[in-house]
């Protein structure tokens, strides 16, 4: 009878050893919990000044552009290094066809701080304000790093023309057309260059061509 | 001699319990494996056993949450919604499962998904201001301006 009872609690015993130690099931609620890894973090916060910004941006986008500047004017009285907010500033002052005031606004940008977004603006501030001696240098920097713009080479095509620069608005505008064969409204355009430049039997083969 | 009995059902009650009790440590151990995969990056090999946890029912809030990171973590955000979908089934209070799958549509451009979840949790807490702001992105993103706008006039104390 004894045996019978050692041998139990040796088994017992065994039982208990093979299992090991008793989870903690309070730490078990806590090891590797996914929850927190969901939480929103502090990434998420935004600031009175950024939530001010993204205002000023959307009425930007909205075109309630008065609106939008006002927002502008306020965030950069409380950050005036914002860079960034103050070229979105002088775009949308650009877009509301407030030249001069957006002109002085990204002029006041540090030139350290100005992107090649921000300085292509400017050179279609300086052309909108026929300063083209200005716009140039700006243009053709830009194109010799972004040479797929063709956006810009249209423009500075045409302000070369304006200045009665034929052979090189020519120039640029070829560049265009070998890129966008099919397009009409480059492709007339240069055709009326052609005409200024009186090379009016390619102008009249250019223009017969978009007529097609 | 009733003790043969007792001892005998003893000892069966003890391999029973250290059975089950196998079973579930087996469990335990595999998914803190599983967690020190994810957090190694290793979701590849995380994800198999999150899953097979999860069918267990094993912390299968967890093991979900698991999962619908590692799949968001490989840039399958499809999946990724799938999982935080059925993890806010399980915890329909969870303004954070809710949160994160709002980020989730943003990033699958279902902007008006993602809007409909801030929304949600802006309706239970008015002050959440991330709620808010990224309510107000997603409404941006669909072209919604002028609801944005409120939003943005609401938090700045600027709403007339």
């Amino acid at each position: 009878m004894r045996r019978i009872a050692v041998t139990a609690i040796l088994i017992l015993l065994i039982c208990t050893v093979i299992s090991g130690p008793r989870p903690s099931f309070a730490r078990e609620k806590t090891a590797g919990g996914a929850s927190s890894l969901i939480a929103p973090g502090s990434a998420d916060e935004v600031p009175d000044w950024m939530a001010r910004w993204e205002l000023a941006r959307i009425l930007g986008y909205a075109k309630r552009y008065d609106e939008s500047i006002a927002e502008y004017k306020k965030l950069l009285k409380e950050k005036p290094g914002l860079a960034k907010a103050r070229i979105e500033m002088a775009r949308f002052l650009f877009w509301s066809g407030r030249i001069p005031e957006s002109l002085e606004v990204l002029e006041s940008v540090p030139s350290a701080q100005q992107t090649d977004e921000s300085l292509l603006l400017m050179a279609d501030l300086y052309r909108a304000r026929k300063a083209y001696a200005r716009a140039g240098p700006i243009y053709r920097d830009h194109l010799r790093r972004h040479p797929g713009d063709h956006a810009a080479r249209l423009r500075f095509a045409e302000m070369l023309s304006w200045q009665k620069q034929y052979d090189e608005s020519l120039a640029e505008y070829r560049r265009i057309l070998s890129a966008l064969p099919d397009d009409v409204q480059v492709r007339r355009k240069y055709g009326l260059v052609l005409m200024w430049a009186n090379r009016f039997d390619e102008a009249a083969r250019e223009l017969r061509r978009t007529l097609k | 001699m009733k003790i043969v009995p007792a001892i005998s059902l003893l000892v069966v009650l003890a391999a029973a319990t250290t059975g089950l009790y196998q079973a579930v440590n087996h469990d335990r151990i595999l998914y803190l494996d599983a967690v020190r995969l994810f957090k190694r990056d290793s979701y590849c090999e995380a994800l198999p056993i999150f899953q097979k946890l999860a069918v267990k029912d094993f912390r299968k809030t967890d093991s979900l949450i698991y999962m619908g990171l590692s799949y968001e973590k490989q840039g399958n955000t499809r999946d990724s919604i799938r999982i935080f979908r059925q993890v806010l089934s399980l915890e329909p209070s969870n303004d954070d499962v809710r949160f994160k799958l709002g980020e989730l549509y943003e990033r699958d451009h279902e902007y008006r998904l993602a809007a409909d979840m801030y929304g949600e949790i802006i309706k239970k807490k008015p002050a959440n201001r991330a709620a808010r702001v990224r309510r107000a992105r997603a409404l941006t993103a669909m072209g919604r301006f002028d609801e944005a706008i409120d939003i943005y006039r609401e938090m700045l104390g600027e709403r007339s």
